[in-house]
């Protein structure tokens, strides 16, 4: 049972590696094509309406600070 | 009540053990992994601070980490959405990480610590308010904190009064004083968030002739202290570097590439930058004096490094005192979240005296025993003596005077950046030949870097144009024009020093050094420079020292009682 196990390994590896190599390069698209999907038909959508409409988050000089209860530490935000 | 405070995942990675509101312990994660500015998840750290304590993960009542890792997404996302359709290739390598990552920060904390407790979170700026705050010797204090960026806030001012402080008004990003200063290190061929320290040290070297160019081009400097970027010459926002086009244009050329040679042109740079940071702190220091009413004031923040600002800020600010946390960067936020927790979440009292401040000189990282040195010695084959205190001191002040380069290895390892008579490698300062013999061939290091040197308190004044104690090293005076000549090895070419003074109470045997070797010559000063070489990490263990003593040219190195000489050594790494 050992050394059928051992002869399946020796025979399955190259194959396991290849189809690895496969899923790395299939995973790197798929980022990239979320990626890309996400930035262009969201983020730049939204960025160009939040600019255009004047409502873009952006302080310049001296901001105040909301007081911060200690209870925020519970917070991740 | 044991709190655990923790940075990481930026730069500088710490732990910081707090017991019934006394730091007990505290550690930079790089000094044990040996990869500087190490970010990753300090586990080392954490571990060698549970030793010092005598504790396990168990027994903690709380863990903080020093920042809010949501808010910081959203200054991201929001910065994608302003820059859009820039910044896609920044934007699809650092989304996927904080999605797979990042955003699981309570769950990655928990995991790598096995710890089954609630993880808190403080803010950014917030931590180093409260590590600038809460250590230091006030009752009451303005607090001023500058760096890079944290979550939205790059400079922040507030009050601090004994268990609580508030940051009442923010500079947000992408304006920033500390990537202004890091565009600058990129610009002149330094490591980001790693050679700040080096611009500072090439700045005496040129003339500030950039200066107008730069406050007419780049910052606008508001009559209300606070200042404005101009981002068309940055790239940090949503690029892979820090500088754009239009910085390398208002510069005449590209950033120099770090193997190149350094040129009057870079050192003018150096010199510009440093002016106008120095400008721009000073009016800050200002602000806030007029706006909170306190004459006592607490730095914090990576910017609070620059020795030669804040050593300004003391002398023309107009504060009666000023406190700068010692490790003032990020590694020093594990300090501030935990006892922001102590004090702030918890309402537990502080307590202070109003003289000394509660850091213990810096030394809170892990010591290593008479058998633990014996051991890696033995376990070298290296040659040595165990000497008494009195015999080791003295001997050690021969070896100085004739001018051997000294390894010296004591006690606590120090919190922070600077080494403080621990982990330090230690020459006479009356040496002309001495800062070149130790960049060269001790540091492995670039010659223009100046030497700090350590001077017994009480005769300080004799020496330097100050008698405000420095015991961190991070405020630098003029050396006193009758003293130029005597000490050149730690006198820049400006003729600042950047002074670390010493007294019994923070370090006995380190104070007893200096005091021997001022008997023996009459010079109450070392050069006192870091216990590594270039690009490594400060020495944490014996092994480290050992190895670094033999990789150099040093003399002779004192771990504990144990001295060596380089004579007889064979090499053998332990």
């Amino acid at each position: 049972m050992g050394t059928a196990l051992k002869k399946l390994t020796a025979v399955g590896r190259p194959f396991w590696l290849t189809w690895m190599r496969f899923a790395r390069l299939l995973a790197r698209v798929n980022t990239f094509l979320l990626m890309a999907f996400s930035f262009y038909v969201l983020v730049l959508p939204i960025g160009v309406i939040r600019r255009v409409s004047g409502r873009m988050l952006q302080h310049e000089g001296w901001v105040r600070r909301e007081p911060l209860s200690p209870e925020h530490y519970r917070k991740q935000y | 009540m044991l709190i655990l405070g923790l940075s990481a995942f930026y730069h500088d990675s710490a732990a910081c053990l707090v017991r019934d509101g006394r730091i007990v312990a505290a550690a930079q994660e790089e000094r044990f992994s040996r990869v500087k500015h190490d970010s990753s998840f300090p586990r080392h750290a954490v571990g060698a601070c549970l030793e010092i304590a005598g504790c396990s993960i168990d027994d903690l009542d709380h863990v903080v980490f020093y920042e809010k890792p949501f808010l910081k997404f959203e200054r991201l996302l929001e910065t994608y959405l302003r820059r859009a359709p820039r910044g896609f290739g920044s934007y699809r390598k650092v989304v996927p990480l904080w999605i797979k990552d990042k955003l699981w920060m309570k769950q990655s904390i928990q995991q790598q610590l096995n710890y089954k407790g609630d993880v808190l979170f403080s803010e950014h700026h917030e931590s180093h308010a409260a590590a600038a705050f809460f250590p230091s010797p006030f009752r009451s204090a303005a607090i001023l904190t500058v760096d890079g960026v944290g979550e939205w806030t790059t400079t922040a001012y507030g009050r601090g009064r004994d268990n609580d402080l508030t940051l009442n008004w923010e500079v947000q990003f992408p304006h920033s004083l500390g990537l202004l200063y890091t565009a600058f290190t990129y610009y002149l061929g330094f490591k980001v968030n790693s050679d700040e320290y080096k611009v500072m040290g090439l700045a005496p070297y040129g003339q500030p002739v950039y200066q107008k160019q730069i406050e007419e081009r780049l910052i606008k400097l508001n009559e209300d202290g606070s200042f404005t970027l101009n981002l068309d010459c940055f790239d940090y926002e949503t690029g892979f570097t820090m500088t754009s086009e239009s910085f390398d244009r208002l510069f005449g050329g590209p950033p120099r590439k770090p193997a190149e040679p350094l040129n009057q042109k870079h050192k003018d740079l150096a010199a510009s930058i440093q002016k106008v940071i120095e400008q721009v702190m000073l009016r800050l220091s200002r602000r806030v004096l007029t706006e909170t009413g306190e004459d006592r004031l607490c730095l914090g923040g990576g910017v609070a490094l620059n020795c030669v600002a804040n050593g300004r800020i003391l002398r023309e600010a107009g504060f009666r005192d000023i406190w700068i946390q010692p490790a003032a960067g990020d590694a020093g936020g594990a300090v501030g979240a935990a006892l922001a927790v102590y004090h702030r979440l918890l309402g537990q009292p502080r307590e202070t005296d109003g003289l000394s401040d509660a850091m213990q000189g810096g030394y809170l990282g892990p010591r290593f025993g008479k058998e633990d040195v014996r051991r890696v010695l033995d376990g070298a084959g290296a040659q040595y003596e165990e000497l008494p205190e009195d015999e080791l001191i003295r001997r050690t002040c021969r070896e100085l005077e004739s001018g051997a380069v000294v390894g010296w290895f004591q006690g606590r390892m120090e919190f922070g950046p600077r080494a403080l008579g621990n982990r330090s490698i230690l020459a006479d300062p009356r040496r002309p030949d001495m800062q070149r013999k130790l960049n060269l061939r001790i540091k492995f290091r670039e010659s223009f870097r100046p030497f700090a040197p350590s001077v017994l308190e009480e005769r300080q004044p004799e020496f330097f144009e100050s008698d405000h104690p420095s015991a961190y090293m991070l405020l630098v005076a003029p050396v006193s024009a009758s003293q130029r000549g005597c000490i050149p090895a730690v006198t820049h070419v400006d003729g600042s020093a950047r002074i670390q003074t010493v007294n019994e109470q923070q370090n006995g045997r380190y104070y007893r050094l200096i005091r021997t070797f001022a008997n023996m010559t009459g010079c109450p000063l070392l050069v006192n420079t870091s216990f590594n070489v270039r690009n490594e990490p400060i020495v944490c263990a014996p092994r480290d020292a050992y190895n670094c003593f033999m990789r150099t040219n040093m003399d002779v190195l004192v771990i504990e009682d144990f001295f060596l000489t380089k004579k007889g050594q064979t090499w053998e790494r332990p």
